[in-house]
């Protein structure tokens, strides 16, 4: 048995993961269903995995927060506390994190191991290079996108799946939140 | 006043089509098909396109006028913007405007009471839209993703849009409808807000 890896992230509706403008998180469209839904998810017991680059954004924004910062929500704070490997080969231990493991060596490896090894499911959250690397291995069972209502033609920066190869999708689960975002989970299958 | 309705299929990473992939990325089901045979046999709306969804489509309609989607297409009373088209156009039902697609689609939105929805043409809809004269904006979220091979992004050259979602709906257990009304932002959000 397996671990399950879900590859979770955020996303415009013209599929961009972040942008150069005033947005704020989450396009400036979080609600308390999303926020609830969120706190659920992270609720259980996991494992994430992040890439280096993602790793460091984070840890800037905590950084850098006051108590109001949206990168102090609560599921956040509790992403934060769930046990991580962050795959990196500049980053060095310790780092400014409850409980993260530094694991040098190719991602595929890495997280082919953890998904034998893992008693718990694994998650990760942006990391887009290091999801890109590992959809195309097959090492990703879900691939959760969470569609804000926003096109940043404009300000998007950070296509979520430009370095992805072609999948077929499985639609599992799809879910309206707060009257407007919209959360679609799919089983991905090389194409 | 007529509303009008923009609308494309898409792959979940945002492209029109992808190189060697079928019609529909070969993911449509019973129920999308007759959504969209419904959709097709209403004749009280126009259909906007460009040249090229013209070219295109008006082809298709010629090599199979049995078909009973082109034909309701071809039964549809349509309108195409383009400065290199000659009239008279060979499809029938088809009304060619050589001038300002925005300023006519305004006046089309003034005096008719029939709906307005475009087919295909994304550089007439990204004017439309940037134009902020499209009501609602459509799209099906087919269950791929053409990293590898994608083509005809849909939004490329968009400005930037706020979008308040008004219907959601799964087809076949797959396919996700996702219906807004756009608001285009003059610039990034939260400046002078």
């Amino acid at each position: 048995m397996t671990a399950t890896y879900t590859f979770d992230v955020f996303s415009s509706l013209d599929g961009y993961g972040s942008n150069t403008g005033d947005w704020g998180g989450y396009w400036g469209k979080q609600g308390p269903e999303l926020l609830d839904h969120r706190l659920a998810l992270y609720d259980a017991e996991q494992r994430m995995v992040l890439g280096a680059n993602t790793f460091r954004a984070f840890a800037q924004m905590l950084a850098s927060s006051t108590e109001e910062s949206e990168v102090r929500d609560p599921w956040v704070t509790r992403m934060r506390n769930l046990p991580a490997t962050v795959v990196s080969t500049t980053l060095e231990e310790p780092l400014d994190w409850p409980d993260a493991t530094v694991v040098r060596g190719d991602a595929v490896d890495v997280v082919a191991r953890l998904k034998e090894e893992s008693d718990v499911p694994l998650r990760s959250h942006g990391s887009l290079s290091l999801n890109w690397a590992l959809m195309a291995a097959g090492l990703v069972d879900r691939v959760q996108v969470t569609v804000f209502p926003v096109i940043t033609g404009h300000t998007g920066l950070e296509p979520i799946f430009r370095g992805a190869a072609d999948f077929d999708l499985e639609l599992v689960e799809s879910r309206t939140l707060d009257g407007h975002t919209q959360e679609l989970i799919y089983r991905p299958t090389l194409h | 006043m007529s509303s009008l309705m923009v609308d494309f299929i898409i792959s979940l990473d945002g492209y029109g089509a992808g190189e060697g992939w079928p019609g529909y990325w070969g993911m449509e089901g019973p129920e999308y098909l007759a959504f969209v045979e419904k959709e097709e046999s209403d004749h009280e709306h126009i259909a906007l396109m460009g040249a090229t969804t013209y070219r295109l489509m008006s082809g298709f309609a010629a090599e199979m006028p049995d078909d009973p989607g082109f034909a309701a297409m071809t039964a549809t009373p349509k309108v195409v913007f383009s400065s290199t088209l000659e009239a008279p156009l060979s499809w029938a039902n088809t009304e060619l405007i050589d001038g300002d697609a925005v300023e006519a689609v305004k006046d089309m939105k003034e005096r008719d009471s029939r709906p307005l929805r475009t087919i295909g043409s994304r550089s007439l809809c990204r004017s439309l839209l940037e134009a902020g004269v499209v009501d609602c904006f459509r799209v099906v979220v087919f269950p791929v993703i053409t990293g590898a091979t994608g083509q005809e992004r849909i939004f490329d050259g968009y400005p930037d849009i706020a979008l308040d979602l008004v219907d959601s709906h799964t087809f076949d257990g797959r396919l996700q409808l996702l219906e807004y009304v756009p608001t285009v932002l003059e610039g990034p959000p939260g400046v002078g807000d």
